[in-house]
């Protein structure tokens, strides 16, 4: 039994490395032609990232509204500097790099963000226990919705530092390297950036989750 | 070790010793399969809408179109140190016309003199009542005269 899942596991993960790969190959192939000034190839880059970018930028930033703003600069400044990226680093990281820049000068201009989301229903045990309910279908979608904007209120709640870090880490799936060289700062300070902002997420969904358990 | 102590060592900013490292590691790789972070990354993606990328699509294609233009302050730069020199080869000449010979510079510095003689005796003669001022004037000029004769060298013969 070990064994057969220790297989699938490394089957698993084989795959993973093979479809990383492939995704590799097919960067540097349009990266290749968008350097040439060849919008189509530009245009397939887009599609392949613009829901990351623009998933990460949404979260960042809080408002939809600035969320567009900067996720749209972040491609038209990776096609403008297309040029210069030495291939380095990935292409994710390349353009999570833009990202993150933008979303901190936006952030520096701001100041703190006024529309963050509040952390509706969070501290309350109570509906999250009648929610919880199986027997009601209707329920179990709205623990799902109530979840979900729990989930975003915590993320909004957390400090732009750890905010980047957890998005990066756990929604993205960038290695520590990847999100050390993505924010300029050490492999250690991501570690522990994570920790800590997987720490104030677990307190700030402990009421759901004890709730559904 | 417990999570909490490593937490506040962590948001104290204390480093960690090398066994608190390899912890920090250790519960990091159990936190994967936490149900916070299952449910972090279950979370509903955030789509751009079809406007949003037709903006993006706009934009690119207008960056397309435009031609980088040359950095004007290099072609400037030529003709800026062409300018330069010319205007050092002017300050030279002109530096060159302007200096005076010791002659030229005494005889400037009579005049300068003479003219402050005059100036000064000038200042000196203030109208007042019953003052013939005619008369004063015939006066001071006759005195100005020869001290101008004076300076000129014309009186030094009769001397």
């Amino acid at each position: 039994m070990y064994g057969a899942a220790q297989v699938e596991l490394s089957t698993g993960a084989i795959r993973l490395t093979q479809r990383t790969h492939e995704d590799a190959l097919l960067d540097g192939a349009l990266i290749d032609r968008c350097r040439n000034r060849d919008a189509e190839a530009f245009g397939l880059l887009v599609d392949r990232y613009q829901t990351r970018v623009f998933g990460y930028v949404r979260r960042m930033v809080g408002s939809a509204e600035d969320a567009e703003d900067i996720a749209q600069e972040v491609f038209v400044r990776a096609f403008q500097n297309i040029g210069r990226f030495d291939g380095r680093a990935s292409l994710t990281t390349w353009l999570f790099k833009i990202a993150s820049n933008l979303c901190i000068d936006r952030s520096r201009r701001k100041g703190r963000r006024p529309e963050e989301a509040p952390l509706a229903s969070v501290e309350d045990p109570e509906s999250g226990a009648k929610a919880s309910d199986p027997r009601w279908d209707p329920e179990t979608h709205l623990v799902a919705l109530e979840m979900e904007d729990a989930v975003e209120g915590a993320i909004s709640q957390l400090s732009d530092k750890l905010r980047s870090v957890l998005l990066l880490h756990d929604i993205e799936e960038m290695s520590y390297d990847e999100i050390a060289s993505a924010l300029k700062i050490p492999v250690g300070t991501v570690k522990s950036r994570l920790f800590l902002a997987r720490g104030h997420l677990q307190e700030a969904l402990r009421g759901f989750i004890e709730a559904g358990a | 070790m417990t999570r909490e102590e490593l937490k506040q060592k962590l948001e104290s900013g204390e480093s960690l010793a090398p066994v608190e490292r390899a912890l920090l590691d250790a519960y990091l790789e159990d936190g994967k399969t936490d149900p916070a972070v299952t449910a972090l990354k279950s979370a509903t993606q955030h789509e751009p809408s079809l406007a949003w990328r037709a903006r993006l699509n706009d934009r690119l294609a207008a960056v397309a179109t435009t031609k980088r233009r040359p950095k004007t302050w290099l072609l400037l730069l030529p003709a800026t140190a062409v300018a330069a020199g010319l205007f050092g080869v002017f300050l030279l000449t002109r530096v060159g016309q302007d200096a005076k010979s010791p002659e030229a510079l005494a005889k400037e510095n009579a005049e300068t003199l003479a003219r402050w003689h005059k100036e000064a005796v000038a200042a000196t003669i203030l109208p007042g009542d019953g003052v013939n001022l005619a008369g004063i004037q015939a006066t001071a000029y006759r005195e100005q005269d020869r001290a101008d004769a004076i300076l000129y060298g014309k009186e030094l013969d009769r001397l």
